[in-house]
């Protein structure tokens, strides 16, 4: 082949190799497009779908709570996303307050369903019968979920529940007595915090809990702290590590603040300010008392 | 290429060089220009049909480092005809070098969606078809 044969030949396929590889890359872009348009309109629908869950959530949350019964009461949920799987439960009736932290398993959709359920369970179980105490409350509940999440013809099993505490403060005796599920209860009583280490039992999940119960006479000036883990879990500072207990307690225990709402404020801008830029562990739920 | 010793050159025309691996059982196509004419490429290969067949080779190794063109009614027999013809002899692992050149990648990504959208019943899947960076990354993955 003459050389000028082969390089008019070699000029006419680069041109074809061009126009072919632009159209394929303009139909590419075409397709992207169209991908893309369908996954935003995904994503409006769904974030439209879960604000209307945060609503719907929201409901959980009491409304600003007073009872002469407390001096002063303090609580809040910071779910991680728009929803999540921490509530806060406060109950009362003529002769008790009911109040509780509880926190999901898991985050997000999951957990916000999880906590409906929750929820409407222990709503049900104390409208049904206020003279059960604490412990044979999450008993209660712990065996509502085991029997929801039970082996149903072709469903798989679900070992989901929830951790939290679940305190009963009766306004005629003064007495309060609580019950743990794989949480904490952290009290001032007489100016001397003590911090009650759960056992290891959950509502929900394997095998039918034993809830211990607690009790403990509480007078004016006493301070009682519930929290779920997200609350220490939460990563940050300097060296991205979690926040922990020992902050908490440092915080709690400081008692250079007028009064507890300044002291909870103080705490949830000492936790923003540990997270700094970094994402929120996991949902959040806590109930400050002061008597 | 390093290990030479089993390596000689069997066939070549202005364009490609025709190798002979035998250690490996395999035939390795080296272009040697930036571009291939039909003709050239056509004989060529069809050359290298006969001798996959002499040296039973069980992989071809396919070497367009110093191509800059791509010619989409090449590469259309080389699938269509060529390979398929390779396939019916036992032939389904091949082994491409392609320049480092981006275009000339997405060159070849548009003349393979253009021969699946042209030829719908052409089953792709029967060739073993592997990228390398050069001839001893392809030689490693030949038993």
């Amino acid at each position: 082949m003459e050389e000028v044969q082969y390089y008019k030949e070699q000029l006419s396929s680069l041109k074809d190799m061009f126009s072919r590889t632009t159209e394929h890359m303009q139909k590419l872009q075409d397709e992207l497009k169209i991908a893309k348009d369908k996954l935003e309109a995904t994503n409006l629908s769904l974030n439209q779908s879960i604000t209307y869950a945060e609503k719907i959530q929201n409901h959980l949350i009491p409304i600003k709570y007073s009872n002469c019964a407390f001096n002063e009461i303090h609580y809040g949920v910071i779910q991680r996303d728009q929803i999540g799987g921490d509530f806060v439960f406060i109950y009362e009736d003529e002769k008790k307050i009911y109040f509780a932290i509880m926190d999901c398993t898991g985050h997000g959709i999951p957990g916000a369903l999880l906590t409906m359920m929750g929820y409407n369970f222990l709503n049900e179980i104390i409208i049904s019968n206020d003279q059960l105490a604490a412990n044979e409350i999450l008993k209660q509940l712990d065996k509502k979920f085991q029997y929801f999440f039970s082996i149903k013809q072709g469903r798989d099993q679900i070992r989901d529940g929830m951790d939290g505490v679940l305190c009963i403060y009766d306004l005629a005796s003064k007495k309060l007595q609580y019950s743990m599920a794989g949480r904490p209860f952290w009290a001032k009583i007489k100016g001397q915090w003590f911090k009650q280490r759960p056992d290891r039992n959950s509502i929900g999940g394997h095998t039918i809990s034993d809830f211990e119960l607690h009790k403990v006479d509480v007078n004016k000036g006493d301070e009682i702290f519930l929290f779920s883990d997200g609350l220490t879990d939460q990563f940050g500072g300097e060296n991205n590590k979690k926040f922990l207990t020992k902050r908490l307690f440092a915080h709690l225990n400081d008692d250079n603040f007028i009064n507890l709402k300044e002291k909870v404020d103080s705490l949830m801008l000492n936790l923003e300010e540990w997270q700094g830029d970094e994402e929120q562990t996991d949902d959040i739920a806590y109930i400050a008392i002061k008597f | 290429m390093n290990n030479q010793s089993e390596n000689e050159v069997i066939w070549s025309n202005d364009f490609l060089k025709l190798h002979n691996i035998a250690n490996k059982s395999c035939g390795l196509f080296v272009a040697t220009k930036e571009y291939i004419p039909i003709e050239s490429f056509k004989k060529a290969f069809e050359k290298a049909a006969d001798f996959a067949k002499e040296y039973e080779w069980k992989a071809f190794i396919f070497d367009k480092s110093n191509l800059t063109v791509f010619h989409q009614p090449s590469m259309e027999w080389y699938y269509t005809s060529w390979k398929s013809n390779l396939a019916n002899q036992g032939i389904t692992m091949h082994f491409k070098i392609l320049p480092e050149e981006p275009w000339f990648k997405a060159s070849v990504d548009a003349g393979k969606s253009e021969i699946k959208s042209k030829y719908p019943n052409f089953n792709f899947d029967i060739f073993e078809v592997k990228h390398v960076k050069n001839v001893e990354e392809a030689l490693r993955q030949i038993q």
